[in-house]
């Protein structure tokens, strides 16, 4: 593969200007089956972040051109370093995080991809630059992942040359985060759902045992249900112990037994 | 229920509406987490009225009041483990 010379200028702002790479630049089709790959095996999505930020720093890297590759998100309305390639992406995310500044967080806040062809000569975000232009990093390209509204994310590539990528680099990584960033968006959807069930179990499991100890506390006060969970709430906040475990106690008082399942089709 | 308590009163009533409101805000904690934790301690409302009486529009039996109360204490108190960015 050829590099062509890339021009200093950041490519904020003027995307429709790219050619189209020819598709035997950027091939897909390995990455796309091990995306779905990855979606069936993960059960967690810190996981499937840092197989596709691996797989991403692979993807785009090549001979005399090693990229490294970090993903942020915004969890709690911070940025949070969750998964990377290798241990210079991830430093540089945390340094990033640390200042709350930077072309990543840039990129992230703006939507738009935001380019560092020199971390030398880059007159933007100072404090960052400084720290760095101290690491072997050479330049930074950081791409926001469309994810619509489920989340907030950004994959930050990391080349240890300046200048390291160029136009097609440019496209190729833009087609690869848009890839990874269904397949992700796909991934949370999933989790979601996963843990809504896990939820509802839990519930059917819980208000098993509230209503037999609402029942017990009926029989002996012969009161009303209501009036039942007032005394089991009662008992609950006076105490400072969750109502489940009030319930517990009162239907092991009662029968010794310790659990109450629910059948559940799982 | 003729023996109804004090907290029963409307005006406890549209206070405590505002209470539960501001603090479930005030938690950061989600509708749909919160209604599933509420259901598993015995509540009987469904999602659409939990929503409604979390932002001032719906009035609950107290009891039901009382056990949204308690979700929100103790889903609080066990801290939201969220997948990214919620």
């Amino acid at each position: 593969m050829t590099e062509t010379q890339p021009s200093p200028t950041h490519y904020l702002g003027s995307p429709s200007t790219f050619r189209v790479p020819d598709e035997t630049h950027v091939d897909l089709t390995e990455f796309l089956t091990r995306l779905q790959d990855l979606l069936v095996e993960n059960a967690d999505i810190r996981d499937f972040l840092e197989d596709l930020a691996t797989m991403t720093a692979t993807k785009l890297t090549k001979a005399g051109n090693t990229i490294a590759c970090g993903v942020t998100v915004i969890r709690q309305k911070k940025p949070i370093a969750i998964a990377d390639s290798d241990a210079l992406a991830r430093n540089l995310d945390e340094i990033q995080n640390s200042f709350d500044d930077g072309p990543c967080l840039t990129a992230l806040r703006t939507r738009t991809i935001t380019h560092v062809p020199d971390v030398h000569t880059e007159q933007r975000w100072p404090e960052y630059m400084r720290v760095a232009a101290a690491t072997n990093v050479g330049s930074i390209l950081a791409l926001p992942m469309e994810l619509n509204s489920t989340a907030e994310a950004v994959v930050n590539l990391y080349s240890t040359r300046t200048h390291g990528f160029s136009h097609d680099d440019l496209l190729a990584a833009e087609r690869v985060t848009a890839t990874g960033a269904k397949a992700l968006h796909l991934a949370l959807k999933i989790s979601q759902l996963r843990d809504a069930r896990d939820n509802l179990t839990a519930a059917l499991q819980s208000r098993t045992t509230i209503d037999t100890a609402v029942g017990i506390i009926m029989a002996q006060n012969r009161c009303s249900r209501d009036a039942a969970f007032q005394i089991l709430a009662s008992a609950s906040s006076h105490r400072n112990i969750k109502l489940r475990e009030v319930a517990v106690r009162i239907i092991a008082r009662i029968s010794g037994e310790h659990e109450i399942s629910a059948a559940f089709e799982e | 229920m003729n023996d109804r308590p004090k907290w029963a009163e409307p005006s406890w009533n549209s206070e405590q509406r505002k209470h539960a409101g501001e603090r479930y805000r005030g938690r950061n904690l989600n509708l749909s987490r919160l209604w599933t934790y509420y259901l598993g301690i015995g509540g009987d409302a469904d999602e659409f009225a939990l929503d409604g009486y979390l932002n001032g529009l719906l009035g609950l039996a107290p009891g039901q009041m009382r056990l949204v109360d308690t979700a929100i204490d103790e889903l609080s108190a066990d801290g939201q483990p969220g997948p990214v960015g919620q």
